[in-house]
């Protein structure tokens, strides 16, 4: 069975600049669709991403834990996006034309306050920052690439928090700016205990999301992506 | 053997499990409130102790962090006892415990990654406590929890900073950075303007009970920890900028808190800014310390802490009996609650820091304080205590108003231990008011042991 190593040895083709790509498209997914299951498997993405650049700056094994702490957190928030009941097209929500040109259902209920053409305008906005303030202040120790993807993901999960207040896609955001943070993190951080909370308190924040998201039952609304 | 200061933290999480399956019954609530008690009267009389290495990391359990911890558990013990039949959630008791161990950890911890950790966890395990069995809105949760951990990160770095300078004491910028994200983080801890959101959203939304455990809790480990940094770590030893920070968030949360909370509509609400303007006046404390060395900051958190007791246990029965605690529906309460509604006003009245309550002594050498210091923001933290009176006027005037239709449902009435509660500490407020000789004791004893340099020679950490 071919070890850790092995297997890095082999994605070697992937470049940082790649990666970093990848992590422009896992967040940009989550910034500007809906739907639960296309986020869910994009904060997946996102999760191994972030372990796959991790493993060429810190232990392979280090990098790896936070992968399995993705491979944890998205099942737990896809079990909890499940049982609050969370559909594209909800026989509950037959969705009358005045609610699909938005002038709102006060039953109905939204992810996102703002539509399409915004958000695909705030994201292009958050990237032009995240590249000129990678330029402008630069981050210790990791290389510039890496620091463009951390200054991205943190900015981008900010600007999802700002964008909703519904607890499951909120919690995305939330999860997508500790990810920015941690490719920062990580590198800088060499106590295996502080490293062990982190990951401990990662997981239990998941935990905390699922809980929010059960309690809040959401229905999505037939919308836009 | 078992350190003395780690039963702060093994003695809540042990009872947990039993307090969990007991939850749906007055055992359960009994017994938190037993623990928590019987924790607090330990963490009181513990002898001093010697600094503690846990997995590398330093622990000390000093004078301060003794007696706040003290306050936090009996506080926690009446709240406990009194959300007996009051309807608080279900997972308000164990979580609670968690929390607290949570509590006593960061309080004790003396590496600010492990505090902030701590402190993160705290407020993850909060979560379920502040929803409570509601299920219309998740706003003061969802907003509690993102601001805790938009907080983390600073602290982390600030860690990480120092430790940075350890190693190359040559490189003072790191500690300036270290500052930097210290304050950062300590702002939003501390619901300092303008990340207060996540306090005014606990006290409106929570259940009262709940809300004071947490409007509690947070902010006073933050002060904990801010005092410890203060006091122990030489590179942040009371710079005149800092002091000038605190003071400028302490004023600006004292003056909004004061103004909005003149302007809530509701009982929680209300809580909430007045606690918000306690608190800052807690910092003004803390940035003016006169020539008695804190005095104004020790009494006013005791204070503090007991009028949102008698706040939150008398909004809880008022809730529980009406239905509801926004002021539209409390019309002619007072014939029915007198109690309540005389706990509620006590309350109200030692947090805006009235005479003849216990805020009025602690309010009085704050007053003096900033009068030598600053002389020109006495009347902005008089005029903000008036305003959190008129809140809890226009509540007592719509309190004793006679409602137009006679016929209302009323819950019956099974909160007597809440009731019996609000009779304790309003005559507690009452006394301390008249007689508060015990009360500046007690923060005389507290200043004197947490004077820079008494714990020269020690190697906290920090």
């Amino acid at each position: 069975m071919p070890t850790l190593r092995d297997v890095l040895y082999q994605l070697q083709f992937i470049t940082h600049e790649l990666a970093v790509l990848g992590l422009f498209v896992t967040a940009g997914l989550i910034a500007l669709v809906r739907d639960w299951r296309v986020s869910l498997l994009a904060l997946l993405g996102q999760y191994v991403v972030t372990g796959y650049i991790l493993s060429r700056l810190v232990l392979p094994e280090l990098a790896l834990i936070k992968i399995l702490m993705g491979a944890l957190i998205c099942p737990m928030l896809y079990l909890a996006a499940r049982q609050s009941g969370w559909n594209l097209l909800s026989s509950q929500r037959a969705t009358p034309r005045s609610i699909r040109a938005g002038h709102g259902d006060s039953t109905g209920y939204y992810v996102f306050r703002v539509n399409l053409p915004f958000r695909i305008l705030a994201v292009t906005l958050v990237l032009m920052l995240a590249v000129v303030l990678n330029q402008t202040y630069p981050l210790p120790t990791i290389p510039p690439d890496v620091g463009l993807g951390c200054y991205w993901l943190i900015l981008i999960g900010l600007l999802i928090l700002m964008l909703t207040e519904e607890p499951l896609k909120g919690g995305l955001g939330l999860l997508t700016l500790l990810t920015g943070f941690d490719l920062l993190y990580t590198p800088l951080e060499h106590s295996l205990v502080v490293a062990w909370l982190w990951a401990v308190v990662n997981l239990l924040l998941a935990l905390a999301i699922a809980f929010l998201a059960v309690v809040k039952g959401v229905g999505t609304m037939e919308e836009d992506l | 053997m078992i350190e003395p200061p780690l039963w702060l933290v093994i003695l809540p999480i042990a009872a947990t499990p039993v307090v969990y399956l007991t939850r749906r019954w007055s055992a359960g609530t009994y017994v938190a409130a037993t623990v928590s008690l019987l924790t607090g009267l330990l963490a009181w009389s513990l002898p001093p102790t010697n600094m503690m290495r846990l997995m590398g990391r330093a622990f000390l359990l000093d004078p301060l962090t003794q007696q706040v911890l003290a306050l936090l558990f009996v506080t926690s013990a009446v709240m406990f006892l009194a959300s007996h039949r009051l309807g608080q959630g279900s997972y308000f008791a164990p979580l609670g415990l968690v929390v607290l161990a949570l509590f006593a950890i960061a309080g004790m911890s003396r590496h600010l990654a492990i505090t902030a950790l701590a402190l993160t966890l705290a407020a993850v395990t909060c979560v379920p406590v502040i929803q409570g069995e509601q299920t219309i809105s998740t706003r003061a949760a969802w907003r509690f929890l993102v601001m805790m951990f938009i907080a983390l990160p600073f602290f982390l770095l600030a860690a990480w900073r120092v430790d940075l300078y350890r190693e190359d004491v040559e490189h003072a910028i790191y500690l300036r950075h270290a500052a930097v994200f210290l304050a950062t983080g300590l702002s939003i801890w501390l619901a300092a303007v303008p990340m207060y959101g996540w306090l005014t959203a606990v006290g409106a939304e929570a259940p009262p009970l709940a809300a004071v455990f947490v409007l509690v809790g947070f902010p006073l480990v933050a002060l904990v920890t801010l005092s410890h940094v203060l006091a122990e770590a030489s590179w942040f030893a009371w710079p005149a900028e800092a002091s000038r920070l605190l003071l400028l968030a302490g004023l600006a949360s004292v003056a909004l808190g004061g103004t909005l909370t003149s302007v809530q509509r509701s009982l929680r609400s209300v809580m909430g800014y007045s606690a918000l303007f306690g608190l800052g006046c807690l910092l003004v404390a803390l940035a003016v310390r006169g020539s008695d060395g804190g005095l104004a900051t020790y009494s006013g958190a005791v204070t503090w802490v007991l009028g949102l007791a008698l706040v939150g246990i008398a909004t809880a029965v008022i809730r529980h009996r009406v239905g509801d605690d926004a002021f539209a529906g409390l019309q002619g309460a007072a014939g029915r609650l007198p109690l309540a509604v005389t706990g509620l006003m006590l309350g109200g009245f030692t947090l805006a820091g009235l005479p003849l309550t216990a805020g009025f002594p602690a309010r009085w050498v704050l007053l003096h304080d900033l009068a030598q210091a600053h002389p020109r923001w006495v009347w902005l933290v008089v005029a903000s205590g008036v305003g959190v009176a008129i809140a809890y006027l226009r509540a007592l005037k719509i309190l004793l108003t006679t409602p137009a239709e006679t016929a209302r449902l009323w819950r019956p009435n099974a909160a007597w231990l809440a009731t019996a509660l609000l009779v304790l500490l309003g005559l507690l407020t009452v006394g301390l008011g008249l007689f508060p000789d015990p009360l500046f004791r007690i923060a005389m004893r507290l200043v004197g042991l947490s004077l820079p340099g008494h714990w020269d020679g020690v190697d906290t950490g920090i």
